[in-house]
């Protein structure tokens, strides 16, 4: 699984850190980093949830 | 996943196509083996992104497309859209429908959710035909709705000013409508966000256009043909374009009365840790009617936020449907978060009325800190005020420290 992060729409909510912290981090400045964007098989119920979650439904998964 | 063990096609219904139904339908299309999948929603729209109710979908900055969420292709899952759940018959394996047919299961997850609470007086004399002025934000409708009655600016007025409450206020008020919110309490977010949480929203209420009639009791309202009134105990008359009732929920569990369900005194459906309702093997309940064994508060515990019945959809159904060396306890730290006049707070973990609560970070007169919550000595959660760039790092915390408060 894949994930991938529209950063035009993301507005650093971190509701994705706060689900998926393996594998989305904020930055110092407040910013959205991918830590990982090939997703281990471990996380990506996690990974999944961060996608429903996000209040800009910026998260892109692909299975 | 456990399907593999199955022979013949199993039958998974789910009752509710919210948050935790949805989850639940779509992480039972990842399993092995052959399952059927029924999910039994009364909300006629498809799913959709219900934290938005409250924010872009009330702002008129998101329509219902933009909001529409993924939902699994109709050969994996069959949605009875519009359809109530009347009763379980756990006997025989079967949900009633209010259109009288019976939906055998061999698994079932309940995730029924909670209904508005109801005002106790309300008057109309607003012929059926006639638009709608009292709403409550319970779906995609009624924002959309309530967005029409307020485009050129309008006058609400917001029945409670607890989290939701809260959240329309600063939505609408952010688009240039006139908003009056009332609240019989003094410290209406102290319950959902603690005592300097609490304060700090009523701040930004004060500093808002929101005119905040704290201490007040709504009596009666009446809808009428073109404007809404709501009289207070003591005799005043409020009068707007709309009325939103945000008073909080309750479970939609009445109906499982007669089914041998087990239910607590407020209605919500007791399940193990696991999220197995207590007495059956077969049958699971996830999200806000779920009280569950929780391992992490060491209580029966029910959260009613829209991430913890997302989680718990996807956990409920992974167990109900694995044999029981496979189950694993529903553990998630629960994380709500809410926006604020432009503001952001997030609280991860949990918290109790009886709380301590100590700055971590910042300070509140600056209004941007991280409180901490802690109960007998140890920290349960945490409080983050526009400081989401710490979230992982107070999440980390809370993953590391035992967090029971038990």
């Amino acid at each position: 699984m894949r994930v991938e992060v529209d950063l035009g729409a993301c507005r650093n909510y971190a509701i994705c850190v706060g689900i998926a912290p393996e594998t989305f981090e904020l930055d110092e400045f407040g910013l959205l980093v991918v830590l990982q964007s090939e997703v281990p098989a471990g996380e990506e119920e996690r990974v999944r949830d961060a996608a429903l979650a996000c209040p800009t439904q910026a998260i892109l998964v692909k299975e | 996943m456990t399907g593999d063990r199955q022979v013949a096609r199993s039958r998974l219904v789910v009752i509710g196509g919210s948050a935790a139904g949805a989850r639940a339908a779509q992480t039972a299309t990842t399993f092995d083996g052959d399952w059927q999948i029924d999910v039994i929603s009364a909300d006629p729209d498809a799913p959709y992104y219900r934290p938005g109710l409250s924010k872009q979908l009330l702002q008129g900055v998101w329509d219902a497309d933009r909001a529409a969420q993924p939902t699994p292709p109709a050969d994996l899952v069959t949605w009875h859209r519009g359809m109530t759940a009347t009763a379980v018959d756990t006997d025989q394996r079967q949900v009633r429908l209010d259109n009288g047919d019976g939906l055998p299961f061999d698994r079932l997850v309940i995730a029924s959710g909670c209904r508005p609470r109801q005002l106790s007086s309300v008057h109309t004399s607003t012929p059926a035909t006639r638009a709608q002025r009292l709403f409550e934000v319970a779906r995609i409708s009624d924002a959309i709705d309530i967005r029409r009655l307020l485009a050129g600016g309008g006058h609400a007025l917001v029945i409670g000013a607890g989290l939701i409450g809260s959240e329309v206020a600063s939505s609408l008020a952010a688009t240039g409508t006139q908003v009056t919110m009332i609240e019989p309490s003094m410290t209406p977010l102290a319950r959902a966000l603690g005592p300097l949480g609490d304060e700090v929203c009523r701040a930004w209420h004060d500093a808002s256009t929101v005119d905040l009639r704290l201490g007040s009791t709504v009596e009666t309202v009446t809808e009428m043909d073109d404007k809404v009134e709501v009289r207070l105990t003591g005799g005043a008359v409020l009068t707007g374009d709309v009325a939103i009732s945000c008073i909080g929920v309750v479970p939609d569990t009445e109906w499982l009365s007669s089914s041998g369900i087990p239910l607590d005194p407020t209605g919500a459906v007791r399940c193990d840790e696991n999220l197995l309702v207590h007495g059956f093997e077969n049958i699971a309940a996830a999200g806000d009617i779920a009280s569950w064994d929780s391992v992490r508060t060491g209580r029966p515990t029910r959260v009613e936020h829209w991430l913890t019945a997302v989680e718990q959809g996807a956990c409920a159904v992974k167990n109900v449907c694995a044999l029981a060396p496979d189950r694993e306890p529903f553990a998630e730290l629960p994380m709500f978060w809410t926006e604020q006049h432009g503001h952001l707070l997030h609280f991860i973990g949990h918290h109790l009325p009886q709380t301590d609560w100590s700055v971590m970070e910042g300070t509140p007169h600056d209004q941007q800190f991280v409180a901490a919550a802690s109960h007998r000595g140890v920290t349960t959660g945490y409080l983050l005020v526009d400081l989401a760039r710490r979230l992982g790092h107070y999440r980390q915390e809370l993953t590391l420290s035992s967090s029971s408060i038990g």
